[in-house]
């Protein structure tokens, strides 16, 4: 029963698609508390799984280290999100004129935004688990058309409208784009398994003569993948997609999506393309891997250096959470550029730091967002007095996106250096360095007005239960990861050597 | 089993961490118990800081009481470049501590400074529990940052003082305070990032993160030196921001007006101190054979740092300017001292940061209760202080005379040895043009101590309250550690010498 964690998920959204239509209108949170359980479920039957390597369907879906920590990583995301959504329902709905950065959802839509937020997830769960590149395509669908449906869920909201046609309209582009290079990859290997693909690929003889078309393919798959981490060249969307969604859903694009949406890259770019190997044009043997690399520099460096510098030039701080999930779409590739034989553990350990990190201050985000009815840094003002607590989790919290010890996000930057560094990448090495003190100038403007203005007002602000859960579970995890972390990446080492991934991670200590 | 000596070295690390669990605890009102709490710690630290001193074993050059923890373990794939294959290695970097002739002098003189900081904060008023949380916060890192044995401990002592001095400075300080604080951020989280990125660079070479280790293996390794020159001046310049060298020095000039005395006094005394002990602990000790060709460039910037900051000390308005000048110019003797080579240059070097630290730090005790006496701290309002306050006034002209290097006096010893060792090098022209900035030095310091004690005082001052006998008692506490410093050396060389000796053996390669 590999496939049990999907089947979980898919029976949870229609269950609460279900309960949306026929459950009782007296408790409309049932449906999210629902989805919920059969998140943590799917979790539970994930975490079961650990160790095994099995393929199934035809080859076309894959149970592997790589699979199984991606698939943790969204469950949680996602588990995290619903604890946020829930506090949607019922709540007052948006003051109508566009100005609110957040509000309710009315009771009777509980259903299906649990429903959407479940199939989202199977989204990033089938990409994960995919070896087959029709079922890579189909994640790739479910998690962005259940994402579009999320972003402009409070349809009386423009502001929330407008950011869904733009999704739409980025990710039509985006998807077009990745197409093409899929019809390319297939038309020329003539198979749809990743893995079979690789092999043609590799075949003597295949690159000297089709070297230039399959390099185009990975390019504009790399591209239109590139939209999902919002990675430079197709970050546009996420200011203005971010500011107008539902905060809960911005922190899912921000968080599941962009997990998501690298193991769609890791399972490409490894899978097919990056071991090959062939004697070039001037004679000297060739590597896809090195090849390659400059271009995943280039989107890297692009992506943190245009996040970055944007974000410094922001005031609302949904669309600072937005630059900045830029510039870390930016990190989360310096691995792969630097193509180290860590790279994945890098890529996870990085990415758990920051979905812990960002889902906490997300938390904190919304009830702050939603007392002052706006995003503005402003709002923030004051939240020492009002919210002494939310105040140092915040504090927390944005060291971490920092990477300033003793969190999880400082070994996340650790580790990333260390990968440069062994790839022999000082460029990518220097580039993260700069941008990080650029993360402090743009994370403390938030801190400095929540310690060091004062608010408007002096009302205490009171956290929803489910708020706080969230605070707790994420400063927890990312507490423990800064002061353990050689406990978390042996864990995570040991999920990848389990599944002797790519045959890379023999001979681990 | 830890020794003794170690378990006094593990006390010191943790008593702030206490003192600031014991803050945390604190309800916010109990503002007298908050203020006892945050002097007794650091006067708890001296005491075991002494006790580490009666228990140094004079002979030994390494670290002693080595206390450590396993913390951060991780597989690090290592390429056989001759058998062209690739095995993973286990590399661990505990969390250790150890104490050396080099760092015990720096670790006496902080724990002493933080507790006359300690005492001359209790006249902080403002929201006094998240002062004194962000003060043991300091604490821990200043605690740790000089006795930690490897670079990753070393790099999350150094980030704990970044944090803490942003919010000190922008909570506490004057006026300007939120500019100050951002422009100590940004340049001192460049600084300290470009060295964590040497510091991931040096464990590229040589595969270690321990202190003891990189000292033997980067010297012997075959690195091409164009990388271990680039590293070095990496290293240089990231410590110089700390230090501050001159182009790089305008952070602390804004911090050391807006900051308040508290909180200068520390940040004068101990953390500038940092960049120094860098200096001497990466620069010196992890490229000895480098470190003698660039000895004379070195010496040079130390000539710029002492004459830039002596003729601009000499014509500053504001008191603090001139103290922060004053810094400068006396990190130029550090440099002075290093440059030099030799044992009389080197424990000049370590007796400048020592003796300047206590120094400064009286300065800022004294500019505090004269600025909470006058309402101000500019020159050409001030004047009469001798007639107000006879003992306040002394204790003042007997800073400048120590600051100014009066024989007998700390600052006398340190200067005289850095100054006798360049010119035994060398570089000994240097050291005659530096003559210069000590007159310059006894000009702006007899200045700043003639115009605020000379004079009449102004009549809005009214009846002025001289040295209460609270602040009294850190104000005697540095000047004694001066006069003892000045009067008998050894109390300093004695435990250095053996560590001195070992590092000049290594130079020159």
């Amino acid at each position: 029963m590999i496939w049990l964690p999907e089947a979980i998920v898919l029976a949870g959204a229609l269950a609460s698609l279900a309960f949306g239509v026929l459950g009782r209108r007296s408790s409309p949170r049932a449906a999210m508390d629902l989805a919920l359980v059969f998140t943590l479920a799917a979790l539970l039957a994930t975490a079961a799984l650990a160790g095994t390597v099995v393929e199934a369907f035809a080859g076309a879906f894959r149970i592997d280290g790589v699979t199984l920590s991606f698939q943790l990583l969204l469950l949680v995301g996602t588990a995290l999100t619903l604890l946020l959504a829930r506090e949607d329902v019922g709540a007052p709905a948006p003051a109508t004129g566009g100005a609110a950065p957040s509000g309710g959802v009315p009771a009777e839509h509980a259903g299906e935004y649990a429903g959407l937020l479940l199939l989202a997830a199977l989204g990033g769960m089938l990409i994960a688990a995919a070896a087959d590149l029709l079922l890579l395509f189909l994640g790739f669908e479910l998690l962005s058309i259940a994402g579009y449906a999320l972003v402009g869920f409070r349809k009386e909201d423009p502001l929330s409208t407008q950011a869904a046609v733009k999704y739409v309209l980025t990710g039509a582009t985006a998807t077009g784009v990745f197409v093409f290079g899929l019809s390319y990859l297939i038309g020329l290997t003539g198979t749809t398994d990743v893995y079979a693909a690789g092999e043609v690929i590799a075949s003597p003889g295949f690159m000297e003569r089709y070297g230039r078309l399959i390099f185009l393919a990975f390019l504009f798959l790399f591209i239109g993948a590139a939209y999902k981490i919002a990675a430079f060249p197709f970050h546009l969307w996420a200011p203005d997609v971010y500011r107008g969604a539902p905060t809960p859903v911005t922190m899912f694009l921000a968080v599941v999506s962009k997990a998501a949406g690298l193991a769609l890259i890791v399972r490409l770019y490894l899978g097919a393309f990056a071991w090959t190997h062939w004697v070039g044009a001037s004679g000297l043997r060739e590597s896809f891997l090195l090849k390659s690399g400059p271009v995943v520099a280039l989107v890297s460096g692009f992506s943190m250096v245009l996040g970055s510098v944007l974000a410094l030039r922001t005031r609302d701080v949904k669309r600072l959470f937005a630059y900045a999930g830029i510039a870390h779409a930016g990190y989360l590739l310096v691995p792969l550029a630097a193509a180290n034989p860590s790279m994945l553990d890098q890529i996870v350990f990085y990415l758990l730091a920051y979905l812990l990190a960002s889902a906490g201050a997300f938390a904190v985000l919304r009830r702050v967002t939603e007392e002052s009815g706006t995003s503005d840094l402003k709002a923030f003002a004051g939240l020492y007095h009002r919210a002494p607590w939310s105040a140092w989790a915040l504090l927390l919290f944005f060291l971490s996106l920092a990477g300033i010890p003793l969190t999880m996000g400082f070994f996340g930057k650790w580790y990333l250096l260390v990968g440069a560094a062994w790839g022999g990448h000082g460029l990518l090495a220097t580039l993260i360095v700069v941008t990080s003190v650029m993360s402090y100038a743009y994370y403390f403007a938030v801190l400095k007005q929540a310690f060091l203005r004062p608010g408007s007002t002096e009302r205490p602000i009171r956290f929803r239960g489910a708020e706080v859960a969230v605070v707790l579970i994420a400063a927890a995890g990312v507490l423990l990861g800064g002061l353990l972390p050689g406990e978390v990446l042996r864990t995570i080492a040991q999920a990848f050597d389990a599944a002797h991934f790519f045959g890379l991670y023999d001979g681990r200590l | 089993m830890p020794g003794d000596g170690a378990w006094l070295l593990l006390l010191f690390v943790a008593l702030p961490l206490v003192g600031l669990l014991a803050t945390a605890a604190l309800p916010s009102r109990r503002v007298e118990a908050i203020r006892t709490v945050g002097w007794v710690v650091p006067a708890a630290a001296v005491v075991v800081a002494g006790g580490l001193y009666a228990r140094f074993n004079l002979a030994e050059a390494g670290r002693q009481f080595v206390v450590s923890f396993p913390f951060l373990r991780f597989s690090y794939p290592i390429v056989d470049p001759q058998a062209g294959t690739m095995r993973f290695q286990s590399v661990s970097a505990p969390f250790s501590f150890g104490v050396d002739g080099l760092s015990l002098p720096l670790v006496l003189m902080a724990a002493l400074v933080a507790l006359a900081a300690a005492l001359a904060a209790r006249t902080e008023h403002r929201r006094v529990k998240t002062f004194f949380l962000f003060f043991f916060l300091l604490l821990v890192g200043i605690s740790g940052v000089f006795l930690a044995d490897n670079l990753i401990v070393f790099f999350i002592f150094f980030e704990f003082t970044l944090v803490a001095l942003y919010f000190l400075t922008a909570i506490y300080g004057g006026f300007g305070r939120e500019k100050a604080a951002t422009a100590f951020l940004v340049m001192n989280g460049l600084g300290s990032l470009l060295l964590f990125l040497g510091f991931v660079w040096i464990f590229r070479l040589t595969g270690t993160w321990e202190m003891g280790e990189i000292a033997v293996r980067l010297p012997l390794s075959d690195v091409p030196p164009g990388e271990r020159w680039a590293l070095f001046w990496l290293l240089v310049v990231a410590l110089g921001v700390k230090l501050p060298l001159v182009p790089l020095h305008p952070w602390m000039l804004k911090v050391h007006r807006e900051a308040p005395p508290a909180v200068v006094m520390l940040h004068s005394g101990v953390l500038l101190k940092i960049g120094a002990y860098g200096f001497v602990r990466f620069v010196l000790g992890f490229f000895p054979d480098l470190f003698p060709k660039a000895a004379t460039a070195l010496a040079a910037w130390g000539l710029l740092n002492l004459l830039y900051g002596a003729f601009s000390a000499l014509v500053q308005n504001e008191l603090r300017l001139v103290f922060a000048y004053a810094s400068v110019s006396h990190m130029g003797i550090v440099l002075f001292g290093l440059a030099a080579l030799n044992a009389a240059g080197l424990m000049g070097a370590v007796f400048q940061m020592v003796s300047h630290g206590l120094i400064s730090a009286l300065f800022f005790l004294l500019l505090g209760m004269i600025v909470e006496r006058t309402k101000t701290s500019r020159l050409d309002e001030l004047g009469g202080l001798y007639r107000s306050a006879p003992e306040l006034a002394g204790l003042f002209v007997f800073a400048a005379l120590a600051s100014l290097g009066l024989p007998a006096l700390s600052g006398f010893v340190a200067e005289f040895q850095a100054f006798y060792g360049l010119f035994l090098s060398p570089a000994r022209d240097i050291a005659l043009i530096g003559l210069l900035g000590l007159a310059l030095s006894a000009a702006y310091n007899l200045r700043a101590a003639t115009r605020t004690t000379f004079g009449t005082p102004r009549p809005e001052w009214g009846a002025m309250a001289d040295l209460r006998p609270l602040e009294a008692v850190p104000a005697i506490l540095l000047a004694a550690a001066i006069l003892v410093i000045g009067i008998y050396p050894n109390v300093l060389a004695l435990p250095l010498e053996a560590t001195v000796a070992d590092v000049l053996g290594r130079v020159g390669g």
